[in-house]
């Protein structure tokens, strides 16, 4: 058999032709997975009227899971008995470790104003991608949709017309706000919407340059870490 | 209600309520174009610590790429490591073609071109993961002739890789990654496990493994 094996990352690592000196990032893991987010506001600059931050964990100490922090003025007429702010999870800890260890140690509004924990199932539940014109392989991503179950809520997000994706890797140690380490697959959308129990938010996501790379306020955010 | 919304990235690296410094700034993108973005464990499995492998594995699950999501499974097993033999497994299992091509084109042949000297076989198969990251972790492969499972457990502490584009390993690419290496694993086909053992290896100050789970992982060149 042919022992000429290819392998990524991991061979060229046993083999010693990747050199490792600087690329481990020093410093612990505290999350990895997924963590799209949408703002929806009713004009440009404007506070949002819905927030969402979506978390899918592949690895934690506390194990793998969902969280999802809502908090939305779903009919944006201020506040009203429709309006949710809750932590939607599927993992009670995971939630619990985020605040304590990650969001928390830099959010302090976590603490003074708590989410609600709320027990839910999570789904993704479509993800399109279209051919390229003129081309037989190439495809584009054109929606993604995480569907949110509870007792008393369904929650539909969805982000649509993808700008180019772009890597984030801020350093660990390179920002006083932001105490960790975070790489990041950023794919900013254009379009967004917060569905709750059949209901769409009012508001938009607003474009924000980011650096030199084009963003928005609602954006899926693939491969992320946080390190510290 | 509340608008001071704690969010994360959100607000405190996206966010317009927060001061201006807590943008990102350019140093905090990753110059180029992002290839791929995904999972990519991988398993060598062999018979003393410095042995060649009789058995070698590249799992990847894609999330993102020009070509679209799906699977594909590069595997090369002499699974009893009586050396060639009729048993033998030596192909690409995937569930995308396209991506297949891509990541051979595009990523893997730029550093290693054995992909192209020595090409693997592709197979159509169904990809399926379970388990957990703290105790077991574990994808099964479906294809007509052969099922494989690939198991990683008794994990080491995780850690981060992170390589910057245009160094002169892994054609140029940048890739940052969230390694989780593992005591032990096994590569079982048609329900025959294959021969062999992980072994302990270091990278820089960390521990790692002949077996890791890679998630997280971007390529950028």
């Amino acid at each position: 058999m042919h022992s000429r094996i290819i392998l990524l990352i991991v061979l060229l690592l046993f083999t010693g032709n990747l050199e490792v000196n600087g690329q481990v990032n020093e410093g612990k893991v505290y999350l990895s997975g997924e963590n799209p987010g949408i703002r929806l506001m009713s004009e440009e600059g404007a506070d949002p009227t819905t927030s969402v931050s979506f978390w899918r964990i592949l690895w934690s100490p506390v194990g793998m899971g969902h969280v999802l922090w809502i908090d939305s003025d779903i009919t944006g007429d201020g506040p009203s008995s429709d309006d949710v702010r809750a932590a939607f999870t599927d993992n009670w800890a995971l939630p619990d470790h985020m605040i304590r260890e990650v969001l928390g140690t830099f959010d302090k509004s976590y603490y003074d104003n708590p989410y609600e924990q709320r027990m839910a199932r999570f789904e993704q539940a479509a993800l399109t991608w279209m051919p390229v014109s003129g081309s037989d392989a190439q495809q584009t991503l054109t929606e993604w949709k995480e569907m949110v179950t509870s007792e008393d809520h369904t929650i539909e997000l969805v982000w649509k017309d993808f700008y180019p994706a772009f890597q984030l890797d801020i350093h660990n140690g390179s920002s006083e706000r932001l105490p960790f380490g975070i790489t990041s697959l950023f794919i900013p959308a254009r379009s967004a919407d917060v569905v709750v129990n059949g209901e769409t938010a009012v508001g938009q996501p607003y474009p924000q340059m980011q650096g030199t790379a084009e963003s928005s306020t609602a954006f899926l955010a693939f491969s992320e870490s946080w390190i510290k | 209600m509340g608008y001071r919304i704690g969010l994360f990235l959100i607000s405190f690296v996206l966010g317009s309520y927060l001061p201006a410094q807590a943008q990102l700034k350019d140093s905090d993108i990753k110059k180029g174009k992002v290839y791929v973005s995904g999972e990519n464990p991988g398993i060598r499995l062999l018979s003393s610590q410095d042995g060649e492998a009789t058995t070698s594995v590249s799992f990847w699950r894609i999330i993102y790429s020009p070509v679209g999501i799906g699977h594909v499974l590069f595997i090369d097993s002499d699974i009893a490591g009586d050396g060639p033999s009729s048993d033998d497994v030596r192909a690409a299992y995937t569930d995308n073609d396209n991506l297949t091509d891509y990541l051979i084109r595009e990523i893997l042949n730029t550093f290693d071109e054995s992909y192209t000297d020595h090409p693997y076989e592709k197979r159509a198969a169904k990809f399926e993961s379970s388990g957990d990251t703290l105790t077991e972790w574990k994808e099964t492969i479906k294809a007509e002739e052969h099922t494989i499972e690939l198991l990683w457990r008794d994990f080491h502490p995780s850690f981060q890789l992170d390589t910057p584009v245009g160094g002169e390993a892994l054609g140029a690419f940048g890739v940052t990654s969230f390694f989780l290496p593992a005591k032990s694993a096994d590569v079982i086909i048609n329900g025959k496990k294959a021969v062999g053992s992980t072994f302990p290896r270091m990278l820089g100050s960390m521990q790692s493994s002949t077996a890791v789970l890679a998630f997280s992982e971007t390529w950028v060149k």
